[in-house]
């Protein structure tokens, strides 16, 4: 328990910083965008009038969007075990403050899935269910930030990035006495690369492969541990689609 | 005239009335048997086997000479194997290594494996190693009595009660005071998840017998002076329905009759596995709602009396006599496997190793069994290591049973050693704090005074009551009934049964395996539980 709060706070450190990075820096490239150079004020107004426009600074802006994601699990045999499949389906959304610094941009994300199946045994490699209804939900958060490359002007995106996630994580049983079910937060990170489409002038559509790990999230019990399958993370493919405002 | 002058006279008439009711008696109740077995519950029978010959006067005379003489086999009786493509001429060239030279007519067959008597050496382990000597054997035994362990303590007894206890679940009224043993083991729980199992799975209790059938017969009895007609009385229990009694069989009795329990512990042994749960009365069960198959292969001091009665031979025999002979034993064991049983309850054992049992063990796991044996009660005499309970280590799907007491304690009389792979409940009169009964294992069988010999010369065996026992005997029906349990959420595999119900335990003792608890106490619901992802 105590590694598992020393993770919890670790992530929210982490996911704070992060916010607060990307607050501070959307601050000054407003700033930077609202305030005009000051001018000089000894110049003669005609020499201010003739000289050529400055190049404005990419706006940032901020779009949200909404993604599907397919995650072959790394705890991909516990998982087929219990809910009968290694990769599972989540739906979710997020908010992305775009070109915060030239390409910068950063993420807030969160999505999840509930998925049932039945408690099992395993014997020589055979699981054997034991008709015990078992639900299980996860609900990953992620924090990043990346870089954007824009190609054939803006209409194609590659990107990459990397951030912190907060996994939630639920497992409750039928006939569970006390402390049998859990329900726990766990730190991990994500890296992530991908590319999206300009659809129209408001509307992104992308592809996505992200690398996820939560170390030591599971493999102290149950049939993780038969397995000697410990991370909660894995790797995800993920379609999106952005809205921008 | 002295009763031994009419022996011969009366052997010859009673001969004459033995085959009579051979054909009068015998014949209709295997029709009504096979009746019962299979379309009252509405599921296929099992396949029997045809009725071998059970208890010879031979077979008799051989049990009371090896009580006599303190032997452990019967005197001039051997169970051979021949290796496999042996034909008959070969048997016979190495039958022929015996003083009697008996040819392989002689043999009487059960699951490939021959049972020979040669009254010309009793010996049998004379017999058993000059047949080893010979090419053509694989192996020879002699045929070993085991013996359902003996009591450490007299059994106790209480009246049934009925009437539904209103807090208690189950509501048997004698649940919630004696049944303590269900509680050590999480059985409250358990039932939650899984209330009694399934009537597909059918534990086989190979024992002393249960009797099937409410009937009175007149049998002729040695009471001390001379032969009697005594009215031998037989019930059924009151907290068990017949309709959950699959494939009864006697094979060492009197097979093709009912297998009629002359002693009580076998009826203890099945009652803990599947006596009637929240019926409101009495006690329960550990797997109320699975079905039982009663396979007599022991034999008592009341069997052996019958059979020296009908053959007009007077006398007591010592009260000990009697036993589980090995070839009764694996022809039983092949006998359940082969019938569909998927779980065996042994609760005897003996100290020599029989080939012929533990292949018959063997061959009952290949066919899905689970076989769970007693370890034997004999940590104060000697603690030696009794089979079939000794050869768990080497056999997966054959779990070997200690006993603990109330406390957890191992049992004072619980043997112990490598071969020990968990413990159960099996009563001790010593480590109860709430009185010695409280700490005895309770369910219903006979009224132990109507078939001790010691108290009575005409017993009867229609009366049940609420019996505490003692001993590894009730310990390892326990363990049968949660591998009953496990076997109807799904777990077919008898390998991973063992596997389920020792990971589960509750370790007791040094941390980890010991050779008092060996893997610890069984958890029913721990078992039954399984796992998730995470827990």
């Amino acid at each position: 328990m105590a590694s598992i709060e020393r993770g919890t706070h670790v992530i929210r450190v982490t996911a704070l910083a992060a916010m607060a990075a990307i607050v501070l820096t959307a601050a000054a490239v407003h700033a930077q965008e609202v305030e005009p150079a000051p001018a000089d004020a000894t110049a003669p107004e005609s020499a201010s009038q003739s000289a050529p426009p400055r190049p404005r600074a990419p706006r940032s802006y901020f779009r949200g969007y909404v993604t599907f994601d397919s995650t072959a699990l790394a705890a991909s045999q516990t998982f087929d075990a219990i809910v009968g499949k290694p990769r599972l389906s989540m739906v979710g959304g997020g908010g992305e403050l775009l070109d915060i610094w030239k390409g910068l941009f950063a993420r807030v994300a969160v999505s999840s899935v509930k998925e049932t199946g039945s408690r099992a045994e395993l014997f020589n490699g055979e699981v054997i269910p034991l008709g015990i209804p078992l639900t299980v939900e996860l609900r990953p958060l992620e924090v990043a930030a990346g870089w954007r490359v824009p190609l054939l002007a803006g209409r194609l995106v590659p990107y990459g990035g990397a951030g912190v996630l907060r996994m939630g994580y639920r497992e409750t049983s039928t006939f569970a006495m006390a402390g049998e079910d859990t329900s726990e937060t766990f730190a991990g990170s994500v890296v992530f690369g991908g590319v999206e489409a300009r659809i129209v002038s408001w509307i992104v559509a992308g592809a996505e492969v992200q690398y996820r790990t939560v170390p030591d999230a599971l493999g102290q019990g149950g049939l993780s541990e038969a397995f000697g399958e410990s991370d909660l993370g894995g790797t995800t493919l993920r379609l999106l689609i952005g809205i921008r405002r | 005239m002295k009763p031994a002058h009419r022996v011969p006279g009366i052997r010859r008439a009673l001969l004459v009335i033995a085959a009579a009711m051979a054909v009068v008696l015998v014949l209709p109740l295997r029709d009504i048997q096979a009746q019962r077995s299979g379309p009252m519950i509405g599921r296929a029978a099992p396949r029997l086997p045809p009725v071998e010959p059970g208890l010879t006067i031979e077979k008799v005379q051989a049990f009371a000479e090896a009580a006599d003489r303190g032997l452990d086999y019967l005197p001039g009786e051997v169970l051979v194997k021949f290796r496999a493509g042996v034909q008959p001429a070969g048997q016979t060239r190495a039958l022929a290594a015996l003083r009697s030279r008996p040819s392989s007519d002689a043999l009487r067959w059960s699951g490939g494996v021959a049972r020979l008597r040669d009254a010309s050496e009793p010996d049998a382990e004379r017999l058993a190693a000059q047949l080893r000597s010979q090419p053509e054997v694989e192996y020879a035994q002699p045929n070993y009595i085991r013996r359902v362990p003996r009591r450490v303590a007299e059994p106790r007894t209480a009246p049934i009660r009925t009437g539904a206890s209103p807090l208690a679940v189950p509501n048997d009224p004698s649940y919630g005071d004696m049944q303590w043993n269900f509680r050590l083991i999480q059985a409250p729980a358990a039932w939650t998840i899984n209330p009694g199992g399934s009537p597909d799975v059918i534990v086989a209790v190979l024992d002393t017998g249960f009797s099937t059938e409410a009937l009175t017969e007149p049998r002729t009895l040695w009471t001390g002076q001379v032969f009697q007609q005594v009215p031998l009385r037989f019930a059924t229990s009151s907290d068990f329905s017949q309709a959950r009694v699959v494939g009864a069989r006697d094979v060492a009795f009197e097979p093709g009759r009912p297998p009629f329990d002359y002693e009580g512990h076998g009826t203890h042994v099945i009652s803990t596995i599947a006596e009637e749960a929240n019926n409101a009365v009495a006690l329960a069960g550990l797997a109320y709602a699975t079905r039982v198959m009663p396979v007599k292969v022991c034999v008592g001091y009341w069997e052996l009396m019958l059979m020296r009665a009908t053959f007009g031979i007077p006398g007591f025999l010592p009260t000990d006599a009697g036993g589980c002979a090995d070839g009764d034993i694996a022809e039983g064991i092949r006998y359940a496997a082969d019938g569909g049983a998927r779980v065996l309850n042994l609760s005897f054992g003996g100290t020599t190793m029989a080939p012929a049992v533990r292949e018959a063990i063997v061959y009952a796991i290949s066919r899905g069994a689970v076989v769970v044996a007693a370890m034997g009660n004999g940590y104060e005499d000697g603690n030696g290591v009794e089979y079939p309970a000794g050869h768990a280590p080497e056999i997966e799907g054959l779990i070997s049973v200690g006993a603990v007491g109330k406390s957890t304690a191992r049992a004072f009389y619980s043997s112990t050693g490598p071969h020990i792979e968990v413990v159960a409940p099996g009563g001790s009169f010593r480590d109860s704090d709430d009185g010695e009964d409280a700490g005895y294992v309770w369910q219903v069988t006979l009224y132990p005074p109507d078939t001790s010999p010691l108290v009575t010369t005409v017993p009867r065996f229609d009366r049940y009551v609420e019996v505490g026992y003692i001993g590894t005997s009730m310990a390892a029906p326990h363990v049968s009934a949660l591998a009953a349990l496990l076997i109807s959420q799904g777990v077919t595999n008898p390998r991973a049964v063992e596997a389920i119900i020792r990971r589960t335990t509750r370790d007791l003792g040094p941390a980890g395996r010991d050779d008092e608890y060996g893997d610890g106490l069984i958890q029913a619901r721990t078992a039954l539980f399984g796992r998730g992802i995470a827990r």
